[in-house]
């Protein structure tokens, strides 16, 4: 399984880097609101591992969530 | 092995009832910012505090993050539970219980060109139960910086302990090893509007059930009897993750996430979330709704028909079917 | 939910900016298949007045709250 995954990747990094240049559609000065703090998956990251591993330790379902968790079992 | 065979009365099982639950830490920068830029130096000081089904678990957190010349970032974080329980499961099979877990990290990103390698540690501990995860993670950002592409991997070794009567069991030592792999896109679609899409494995080997947890069988039409659980040896998880942030034309920010999730004990489970951020001068104010969803394991029962019903048994409740909102 | 509210601190001019937050959240976990066993195994080994039959309890909820206070420093 990782191992498929893993090629995938990699084909996928070497395909993106094999092509020709690619013209960014949004220019770098348009990129404002995007730049915006509010626009930040992760704002907090404090605050967000903490809550990430608040539902880490309470739901079977794990992984996948991009930021950073814990790991105590408490019931 | 633990022999948990208790009819109702006399009492006698472990003192707590609690998973083991693998440790589990993402790249903290890698996945989902922007890979041209090294993370923000700041530091944070936190008290959290959880406050439900009889128990309450609180405790500090600290994340300071600082900048070593142009090109290294380095990161530590030292994060406490303070567990007081009595939930539901300790009621019906041990006493209250206090426990305290420490858990400290450090990790190291490093800037070069267009890409960022980002390396950690991380250590959790309690009386009976040692975490330590090792993680390493490239980003890389390609066409102008519109994408972002990263790849993960950990390693997690747990050492796990059982405590009878407050006292950690000298003949009881199990071992459960952790690794995941995890890879991520993240793409400006306009100048609006940023989506994230996230993968990961999980593969967990070893020592995967509670020490101290019982499942209940029939012994009669108003009589049962307690057994301890019996685990399969491995899981492992897939868990796949959309992400979209939209800016408004009013300067904020709404979220929309979805996750796919799956595991080799036949859990599926679905999290759906939507959030709003909104600055007002000095102020900014945040609102989310979050569903969760999950199907159980093929193994759990609430109730068991007879003893040794099957070969896998649970009654761990995060392994049942249920939803959770917030 | 939550707030954050930025301020700045004086005579500290090596702190570029600073903030309180707070944040809480409300969650119900409803089970479907797991039953509230206390009211047939009892608490802490004291059983129920009238205990119930096993596999006719009441099923689970769970009512949680999360807090976090912090405070953040950008240097």
């Amino acid at each position: 399984m990782r191992a498929r995954l893993l090629l995938l990747g990699l084909s996928l990094a070497i395909g993106a880097s094999a092509c020709s240049p690619i013209e960014p559609w949004v220019k770098p000065y348009e990129r404002e609101n995007i730049a915006d703090p509010i626009m930040a998956f992760n704002r907090d990251p404090i605050s967000q591992a903490y809550i990430d591993h608040v539902y880490e330790v309470r739901e079977a379902a794990r992984g996948a969530t991009g930021g950073s968790g814990g790991g105590c079992g408490c019931n | 092995m633990q022999t948990a065979d208790s009819r109702l009365t006399p009492f006698t099982i472990s003192r707590r009832a609690r998973v083991g639950v693998a440790l589990v830490l993402a790249w903290s920068a890698a996945s989902m910012s922007p890979a041209t830029v090294l993370p923000e130096e700041r530091a944070d000081v936190m008290y959290h505090r959880y406050d439900g089904g009889d128990v309450t678990v609180s405790g500090p957190s600290v994340l300071v993050r600082k900048n070593v010349g142009e090109k290294l970032s380095i990161a530590a974080n030292y994060y406490t539970d303070f567990v007081s329980s009595a939930s539901i499961d300790v009621q019906t099979s041990a006493s209250p219980y206090d426990e305290t877990r420490n858990q400290y990290s450090l990790s190291a990103d490093l800037l070069n060109g267009k890409s960022v390698y980002s390396l950690g540690y991380i250590r959790s501990s309690e009386s009976d139960y040692q975490a330590d995860t090792a993680f390493f993670g490239v980003s890389q950002s390609l066409f102008g910086d519109l994408t972002t592409i990263s790849f993960g991997y950990r390693y997690g070794d747990n050492d796990i302990g059982r405590n009878v009567a407050g006292v950690l069991d000298p003949d009881f030592n199990e071992q459960m090893k952790t690794q995941g792999f995890s890879a991520g896109v993240s793409q400006v679609l306009t100048r609006n509007m940023i989506l994230a899409l996230n993968y990961e494995v999980v593969t967990d080997e070893g020592f995967l059930r509670s020490p101290y947890r019982s499942v209940r069988y029939i012994t009669g039409p108003t009589t049962q009897a307690l057994q301890s659980e019996a685990y399969p040896r491995t899981r492992t998880s897939n868990a796949a993750a959309l992400r979209g942030k939209y800016f408004l034309p009013w300067r904020a920010a709404a979220e929309l996430g979805y996750r796919y999730y799956r595991d080799t004990w036949g859990v599926r489970g679905h999290t759906a979330d939507l959030g709003y951020t909104h600055p007002i001068g000095k102020w900014t104010l945040d609102g989310s709704v979050r569903y969760y969803r999950q199907d159980r394991a093929d193994f759990y029962r609430d109730l068991y028909p007879r003893r040794d019903f099957a070969n896998f048994l649970s009654r761990d409740k995060e392994l049942a079917t249920y939803d959770n909102l917030t | 939910m939550g707030a954050s509210y930025d301020f700045r601190i004086p005579r500290m001019a090596w702190i570029d900016r600073s903030s309180a937050s707070i944040r809480y959240s409300f969650l119900t976990v409803n089970y479907d298949d797991f039953r509230d066993a206390s009211q047939s195994l009892g608490k802490f080994g004291v059983l129920p007045d009238e205990p119930l039959a096993p596999g006719t309890e009441p099923l689970y909820k769970l009512d949680a709250s999360v807090l976090q206070i912090f405070f953040s420093i950008w240097f």
